[in-house]
């Protein structure tokens, strides 16, 4: 068993990361990791530090203590769009998306940092073999599309940059609920184009869907984590954190 | 007919200044209420040049639009630190501070301004009234082709992006701070031409003219032509430069009109006569029916 866990590579690593706005701590000693081709959930309720955390990885917030590693490699006080280039890509708070611009000029907005033409009409043909809504709705402006249809840009938005670790934030923020598993569902899709998700979200029960495991958080703490599974049929866990 | 070329000229000067100030405001959502600081900064950089310094009009020329730039960028620093409303205040700031320095300032002639600025000369002489309307008209038709092939570009894009959402154009890893400056520099760039070939007109500049009231003049211009677009700034710049000359009354109480077209527009009219949204605009489109047709086709 010992030999095993050291194989897997720990695609991304946190180790006693802390972060506090001023006097408030949003995130205490949290070390969490994920490996190659998980889904990773972080789970718990409004203000726990989700949040935070995600856009702590991403760099836009730099921990007081601790370190973030992608593949090994530091990263924890990078800039963001140097991040990039280790693969990470984010989908941001309630999905984000430019309204006022074309869905084709948000996705070339994900695609920011890549110079190769040609790589980049590629990736938008896989996105609208993936998103074939996203191709008949190319030149409208992301305004006028649905809450869902919204979402669905965010994360192809995100993915026009060639990611191999996805961070994904509340991407259920405003939705109802049989959007929610529709979104959730093209997440767990994204599994097999090779791509390492860590996903943070208050949809605690559908969230368990897809993930392979999940941290449960709260007040800036992780009080739990496990297997989706043992996550979801713990009764204790249940009632105390996740509220289902 | 010398006072219409004169009308003209002014017309094509403050086209310029409006699409100046709509790359800044328009398209990157950086409101500035001193944008008259940077029209000065490029008329007393000229004429310190050639009146001071000696310089040659064809070497003041790039020389004052670079500076202008340059001081441009400067100012869009402080648009890294202060947000919408703070940077607004910090607009009108520079504002006065520039007309106070040049006001103080012995070099620039203090109160009393630069005179004796030169007309460029053509083919060894000093253009004329009508050769520097066709002048003033060409940097015009420049600025106007030059602003609309960038709106085509990446950095257009780039633009719209960070003046709708700044976190989430940050999280695509745009670089909000560079697109700010250049924003800031391009449109800098502008107001500096406009402010060469101001000076470079009247022969006389004085802190005066580069006043708030002047940057009001300008936002005026965007804000009743319709903020965002190139159309909406030359029609705004164009109509009001004629409008008083026109209507005496206007002209007595310009300021007053201008506060009250600003007013109304906001409250009535928020994206302006020829804005993309605008009533007005959009009636003009009616009679275009292939175009509601494909947008039909498209939902």
């Amino acid at each position: 068993m010992e030999e095993n866990t050291k194989k897997v590579i720990k695609v991304l690593k946190l180790e006693n990361v802390s972060i506090s706005y001023g006097k408030i701590s949003a995130v205490r000693n949290v070390s969490i990791h994920v490996e190659k081709n998980e889904i990773v959930a972080i789970v718990g309720a409004n203000g726990a530090g989700k949040t935070t955390l995600i856009n702590a990885i991403m760099g836009f917030v730099s921990p007081q203590k601790g370190k973030i590693f992608v593949k090994g490699h530091e990263i924890t006080n990078l800039a963001p769009w140097k991040k990039l280039a280790f693969g990470l890509a984010i989908v941001p708070e309630g999905g984000r998306v430019f309204r006022n611009l074309t869905v084709k000029e948000n996705l070339l907005l994900g695609a920011y940092r890549i110079k190769d033409k040609s790589k980049i009409d590629d990736k938008m043909n896989e996105i609208f073999q993936m998103f074939p809504k996203m191709k008949k709705r190319y030149r409208q402006i992301a305004g006028t599309l649905s809450g869902g249809e919204r979402q669905m840009l965010a994360i192809a938005r995100a993915l026009m940059s060639f990611p191999k670790i996805l961070l994904i934030d509340e991407i259920s923020m405003g939705l109802m609920p049989k959007l929610v598993d529709e979104v959730l569902e093209t997440i767990h899709n994204l599994k097999s184009k090779d791509v390492t998700i860590l996903i943070a979200e208050q949809n605690t029960n559908e969230v368990l869907d897809i993930a392979d495991r999940a941290y449960v958080m709260q007040n800036g703490l992780i009080v739990m984590s496990g297997t989706a599974e043992e996550l979801k049929n713990d009764s204790k866990i249940k009632e105390s954190y996740l509220g289902i | 007919m010398d006072y219409l070329m004169t009308l003209g000229i002014f017309a094509s000067i403050y086209t310029i200044l409006a699409i100046s100030l709509n790359i800044l405001t328009g398209y990157a959502g950086q409101v500035s209420l001193g944008h008259a600081a940077l029209f000065g900064v490029g008329a007393y950089t000229s004429a310190a040049l050639t009146v001071n310094l000696g310089f040659n009009y064809w070497a003041a020329l790039p020389l004052s639009i670079l500076i202008t730039a340059l001081v441009g960028a400067l100012i869009g620093l402080s648009s890294l630190r202060a947000h919408s409303d703070f940077l607004v205040l910090i607009t009108i700031g520079i504002n006065f501070v520039v007309v106070a320095l040049l006001k103080y300032t012995p070099f620039f002639g203090g109160p009393y301004g630069l005179l004796g600025i030169p007309r460029p000369s053509l083919f060894g002489e000093a253009m004329n009234t009508f050769e520097y309307f066709w002048y003033a008209v060409g940097w015009a038709s420049f600025t106007i082709l030059f602003v609309y092939w960038m709106s085509k570009k990446y950095i257009r894009t780039a633009f719209e992006a960070i003046k709708e959402d700044e976190e989430a154009a940050e999280a695509m890893t745009v670089s909000v701070p560079r697109f700010k400056i250049y924003a800031f520099a391009i449109s800098a760039a502008f107001a500096g031409l406009a402010g060469n070939l101001w000076a470079h007109y009247m022969g006389v500049i004085f802190p005066g003219n580069f006043s708030f009231d002047t940057s009001i003049e300008i936002m005026t211009m965007i804000v009743l032509g319709g903020i965002g677009t190139i159309r909406g700034a030359v029609f705004g710049a164009v109509l009001l430069v004629f409008l008083p000359e026109y209507l005496r009354f206007v002209s007595d109480y310009r300021m007053l009109i201008y506060g009250l077209i600003i007013v109304f527009t906001m409250l009535f009219i928020p994206s302006g006569l020829l804005g993309d949204n605008s009533i007005t605009w959009r009636w003009t489109r009616i009679f275009k029916k292939g175009d509601r047709v494909a947008k039909n086709n498209e939902n």
